[in-house]
């Protein structure tokens, strides 16, 4: 989930793989700092949200979508919270659910999902491939983000009672 | 801010904004908690849809080994005083992409009907001689057919291995057959699985003559014919490469198909096979004085082998191992930790650079450094890290299991 949340926060790729990989470096030089009582995802996200913030004074907001400690941090708690509620599900699992919920969208913008984040095209590119302005591509693209998170929070939050009633009928 | 843009609230997420539309998205966004709420979670969803596509995987795991050279470059760690717990295990294979950062989703692999077939292979009434091999382990039948040929036969329960001086090893699973000349240089599989694990042995493909070349393969022969899984290296045919690791070939007309296999283990059987010949390497290596536990060290060696690591480098690290001074108890605890925080993880749905001579340099240094590590720690630390590692396998398993 480190690189999902970094994809998160970071708009350019190349910078996100830059923090991806001192991320990594700093927690192997950082372990005995980490406290085993607690997540460990929520470790490497801490460590990955200061290197973003040392990342903007090196170089600047430009290529970081959130910049402050905040957003950072609401965003980490965002994937510890879907970490928490499915804590048994894997990666691939999450990454299988969000495929589901791709699968709801209206078809068009499951397309421009699609041709936007598989295919690597711009907006422009894809305005007119589909025949919309530019700026009704963006809005399909924010409102398809936010159908998707809304989905997988639906689905997060139904395996997490699906999983509650399992245990108590164990118990 | 762009007037046109008075509908759109990602400009965090367009390449296209300028700072001024980014800096005014994230002054609202301060001032409306319920806007920073809707924000995040488009940016949550934003990285999940970018972490799902392949190329990125692909990007990752080239900057994941730039992490790795950074590290060992490193001369500020100090991996033996420092290196405390299991977590080091996890950052460090997580590092490799195995564990922290992807997880495992072991594939269910269709396998093809199978239809029942009279055995041909039951009456020959043939002299039973030894055979072209250095060596046997398990029972086999050897029998010296007309045209110059043997026929091998396995008869325990178990899988049986052949070792070729020169050659490579083979072996069969229960109840396979298998044909071969007599200089041990082309093998037909006439019935059943063999693994192959050669520098020279090669198989009649019915009728083209396919040569492995370093790695190991498993051929099957089933209703629908022989198939060939490639773990390791290529399979070659008349100088041209067929196959590559990861890929499984079958027949097509005159020609061969190769498509992506899902297997990321060898089959049981041939793990098995592989082990029984290691442990009594290790058996040796460590002496008649060693108070020798065949049967755990079976247990303990066997997840290891069904990996497509070449059991060259393994008898080499073991090597290294020994030479660090550690008891057998010690050895075989510091196996069972590497086992379990690693191998038992190696299964990942389309993760193939499992196969990759890459990934077995990383075991090979990742072993060894454990290894020099272990013989560092104080038998507490050995007997928390071990506990710790056991805890992760454990879960791992139950993940699997609920799955």
């Amino acid at each position: 989930m480190l690189w999902a949340y970094l994809r998160g926060a970071v708009f350019d790729r190349q910078a996100s793989e830059d923090i991806y990989q001192e991320t990594l470096v700093v927690a192997w030089r950082r372990l005995d700092d980490f406290d085993r009582e607690r997540p460990f995802g929520a470790w490497l996200r801490g460590i990955a949200g200061k290197l973003v913030l040392a990342y903007i004074r090196k170089h600047g907001r430009r290529n970081v979508a959130l910049c402050d400690d905040s957003a950072l941090e609401a965003l980490s708690q965002k994937f510890g919270d879907a970490e928490e509620a499915t804590p048994t599900n894997s990666w691939d699992e999450r990454l299988d659910s969000l495929a589901e919920c791709m699968g709801r969208l209206a078809d068009q913008d499951r397309e421009i999902v699609d041709q936007h984040y598989q295919r690597e095209e711009d907006c422009r590119t894809i305005a007119k491939r589909v025949g919309l302005s530019v700026e009704a591509v963006k809005k399909r693209l924010q409102r398809a983000r936010a159908s998707l998170a809304l989905c997988m929070e639906r689905r997060e939050a139904s395996e997490s009672s699906r999983m509650h009633a399992q245990e108590a009928t164990q118990e | 801010m762009n007037p046109e843009h008075d509908h759109y609230e990602d400009f965090l997420l367009d390449p296209d904004a300028s700072e001024a539309e980014r800096d005014a998205q994230r002054l609202r966004m301060v001032a409306d908690s319920s806007a920073f709420k809707r924000m995040i979670n488009r940016h949550y969803a934003h990285g999940l849809i970018e972490a799902r596509v392949p190329r990125n995987a692909l990007a990752r795991e080239k900057r994941v080994r730039s992490a790795m050279r950074a590290i060992r470059a490193s001369n500020r760690v100090r991996f033996a005083k420092r290196f405390g717990t299991a977590a080091a295990v996890l950052i460090a294979l997580g590092l490799s992409g195995f564990v922290v950062f992807g997880d495992f989703s072991p594939e269910t692999p269709s396998t093809p009907p199978v239809t029942e077939q009279p055995d041909p292979w039951a009456t020959p009434n043939l002299v039973e001689v030894d055979g072209p091999f250095t060596r046997i382990s398990g029972k086999v039948q050897t029998l010296a057919l007309e045209n110059g040929r043997y026929r091998v036969t396995t008869q325990g329960d178990g899988p049986s291995t052949l070792r070729f001086a020169d050659r490579g090893t083979v072996v069969l699973s229960k109840g396979s057959v298998i044909e071969l000349d007599r200089d041990a240089e082309l093998v037909s599989v006439m019935k059943g699985g063999i693994g192959l694990e050669s520098s020279k042995l090669c198989v009649d493909f019915d009728g083209s003559r396919t040569c492995l070349s370093e790695g190991i393969a498993v051929f099957e022969r089933d209703a629908s014919g022989l198939s060939a899984e490639i773990y390791r290296g290529q399979l070659r045919s008349e100088g041209e490469a067929i196959a590559t690791s990861g890929q499984m070939l079958r027949r097509s007309g005159d020609g061969f198909l190769a498509e992506g296999s899902v297997h990321t283990s060898l089959p049981e059987w041939l793990a098995a096979g592989r082990s029984e010949e290691f442990v009594a390497e290790i058996k040796r290596l460590l002496g008649d004085d060693a108070n020798f536990d065949t049967a755990s060290w079976n247990a303990l060696v066997t997840p290891m082998l069904a990996n497509p690591f070449s059991r060259e480098m393994l008898l080499e690290v073991f090597k290294g191992i020994m030479e660090v001074g550690l008891s057998e108890d010690d050895l075989r605890d510091l196996l069972q930790m590497v086992n379990e925080s690693m191998l038992s993880r190696r299964e990942r749905g389309n993760q193939r650079s499992i196969t990759s001579e890459e990934y077995e340099a990383h075991v090979h240094k990742q072993m060894t450094f454990m290894s020099n590590y272990w013989a560092t720690l104080t038998p507490e630390q050995r007997k928390q890290m071990l506990e710790r590692a056991r805890e992760m396998g454990r879960k791992s398993a139950e993940k699997i299991k609920e799955r």
